[in-house]
């Protein structure tokens, strides 16, 4: 109790608050404009947080994770196109609506079940946390090492549509965390020579150069094409245009499409691009009238509003609780940890127990500003949505190397950016997915470093791995899930 | 690119950068008798993206065989692609040579160019917001952050 009101301290106080607010406000716009994503949005800020105490840091960037996600549905319901992964299925009935002349009740029930499904998925958050630190406490070097193999191989096996590529991305993530000086016996490996590379390649211009400037890159492929898309007029109904006997009906889609959302957030790789969809067919599968979805019915928008916005707790669960992320958005939020020095796992809660609660009642607070703003600030969203898109992807160009500089102040830094944006944009081209290259890029050197102390205690045996049951399991679901993959992939073929 | 194509240039791309990075590896000095030193790991992950770089290639041959087409404007919309990588290649030179503020008003301008489409092209208001943002950035990240952006003699205290 202490900590939670250690935690309520922390957060309302003038700056924690105006930082939610405007990353709230920041990242609606970019998670409801197509191209742009909360995880672009938290790269671009975390240069900002530099300077900033830890809990504003903090409570910036979980603030542009809720608005980034939840931001994707103002251009789903009004023009058909999904600001994010997270709504494709918002479009199935919300468009429908606005066609129909109910844009204003199908943005209302869409902010107000996202809220109730981010409210849901931080309950599991408070709840499940707490314990699965303790329990993690026991972990050590070998479960470590497992865990994160097991998180890895799931991206790398989910992102993309070829586990090879996946599994490829993933080793060049890796590859490029062994720039520099080697944990333990401190060798200087892939340096060149070059004194720049000693401490290895910063995070953050990789992340910029992947997630923002290939982006534009992506972008100017559509310079040719007129990309100015035109907002049907809507007026916000009372109560969210929805009345309590509609409310009461869709209690048991709320809890079954937010259980979704958190069961997939909570998984490694798969994310709400996945579990807005899911809970979709969930919601048409248990209906009276499945005939109905896809013409505009609420049942629809509400299970694909409340799975991806609980998906947002119960991603923070294994980067608190263990310190590894599960997707991109949280490996950002990891970046942003690390660059105020602090280490997420299990000892976090002893270590910074009060800096935990911060960041779960600033999680609490930013679903508050982002159902009041959304709900009485659509009309200026919608405004700026109208923004032609070559001013904002211009100037996000330079927020990036803006971003990229500051992290040392040298230009070396830039350039990496604008080498990683071009990769990155090859990788697109190419159908490589990035988040394994991200995950491999952040868990590399725990990879390294706790299999490296296993093995060096063991005398190079990787037995220890097998006898331990937690690294056991995970290195087990590990190969289990390629062989299932292989399988999969391979079973078609003999079909034909 | 056709699909199947793609994943042959890719993979050969891959399987040159494993080759190159084992290698590389392979020169990293043994200092601890197990053997898990500072090039196990490199040698095991790179040997590794050469096996996957050989799995792509596969897979590509595989299904370049099928009957694939070309995708239509691949051509046209490389050009602002390449403009843009340019652009912003200059623009991280340039920074250095003639300090933020120009370099980043030139490149807005540059830029927005390259992404507006032509009847949306107006060379004042692409002056204008420049300009503005240009400005903006470097206060908000100079007097604001204390984020130290590079400047010469010539454009200080702009």
């Amino acid at each position: 109790m202490d900590l939670w009101l250690s935690g309520v301290s922390q957060i309302f106080s003038f700056y924690p608050l105006a930082a939610i607010i405007m990353g709230v406000t920041v990242g609606i716009i970019f998670g409801s404009i197509p191209g742009m994503s909360a995880t672009m949005a938290i790269a671009l800020c975390l240069p900002m947080t530099f300077g900033l105490d830890p809990v504003i840091s903090l409570a910036l960037l979980v603030a542009l994770f809720v608005g980034g996600i939840s931001g994707g549905l103002i251009t789903a319901i009004l023009i058909n196109i999904p600001g994010t992964p997270s709504s494709i299925a918002t479009t199935f009935d919300g468009y429908p609506m606005t066609q129909s002349g109910q844009a204003g009740k199908a943005l209302g029930v869409g902010i107000l079940f996202s809220f109730l499904g981010s409210i849901l998925g931080c309950l599991v958050l408070f709840f499940l946390a707490p314990s699965l630190a303790r329990f993690a406490l026991r972990f050590g070097t070998y479960e470590y090492f497992s865990i994160s193999v097991f998180a890895l191989t799931l991206v790398a096996g989910l992102s993309g549509k070829s586990l090879a590529k996946g599994v490829a991305s993933a080793a060049i993530g890796l590859l490029v965390a062994m720039v520099g000086v080697a944990p333990i016996d401190g060798y200087k490996r892939f340096t060149f020579e070059f004194s720049q590379f000693d401490a290895g390649v910063a995070l953050l211009p990789v992340l910029l150069g992947l997630f923002a400037v290939s982006e534009v890159l992506k972008e100017s492929e559509n310079a040719f094409k007129k990309h100015r898309a035109k907002f049907p007029s809507f007026a916000m109904p009372k109560f969210f245009g929805i009345s309590m006997r509609e409310f009461m009906g869709q209690i048991v889609n709320l809890f079954r499409s937010s259980a979704i959302g958190i069961g997939i957030g909570l998984l490694p790789g798969i994310g709400s691009g996945t579990s807005n969809l899911l809970a979709y067919l969930a919601a048409k599968n248990s209906s009276k009238t499945p005939e109905k979805f896809g013409t505009g019915v609420v049942d629809g928008l509400v299970a694909s509003e409340s799975s991806n916005n609980a998906g947002i707790g119960a991603a923070m669960i294994p980067l608190i609780t263990l310190g590894i992320p599960g997707d991109s958005v949280t490996a950002m939020l990891l970046g942003g940890f690390l660059i105020h020095g602090i280490q997420p796992g299990p000892m976090l809660f002893q270590s910074n127990g009060s800096l935990v609660y911060a960041i779960f009642v600033a999680l609490l607070v930013a679903n508050l500003v982002m159902l009041f703003l959304e709900y009485f600030g659509i009309r200026l969203f919608v405004r700026v949505l109208a923004i032609p898109k070559h001013y904002l992807l211009s100037i996000v160009m330079v927020m990036a190397v803006i971003g990229s500089f500051a992290i040392n102040n040298r230009m070396f830094d830039v350039y990496t950016l604008i080498a990683f944006g071009a990769f990155g944009y090859a990788m697109i081209k190419f159908d490589y997915p990035f988040p394994p290259l991200i995950l491999g890029f952040i868990l590399g050197p725990m990879i390294e470093q706790n299999m490296r102390s296993a093995l060096m205690s063991t005398r190079g045996s990787f037995l220890p791995f097998f006898e331990r049951p937690v690294s056991a399991l995970f290195l087990v679901l590990a190969g289990l899930y390629v062989l299932i993959t292989i399988w999969r992939t391979m079973r078609p073929n003999r079909q034909v | 690119m056709w699909t199947g194509k793609k994943d042959v240039v890719s993979g050969i791309f891959l399987l040159v950068l494993s080759c190159a990075i084992y290698l590389s590896a392979r020169q990293i000095p043994t200092r601890l008798r197990i053997g898990v030193d500072s090039g196990f790991l490199p040698e095991i992950v790179s040997a590794a993206l050469g096996v996957l770089a050989v799995i792509i290639i596969w897979q590509g041959m595989r299904s370049s065989s099928a009957a694939e087409t070309p995708q239509d404007g691949e051509v046209q919309s490389a050009v602002p692609v390449v403009q843009s990588l340019i652009l912003i290649v200059a623009y991280g030179f340039a920074i250095t040579i003639v300090g933020f503020i120009p370099a980043t008003i030139v490149f807005l301008i540059a830029q927005f160019f390259i992404l507006a489409p032509r009847d949306e092209r107006r060379p004042a208001s692409f002056v204008v917001v420049a300009v503005i943002a240009a400005v903006t950035s470097f206060a908000i990240f100079t007097y604001g952050f204390g984020v130290i952006l590079p400047s010469t003699n010539l454009w200080q205290g702009l």
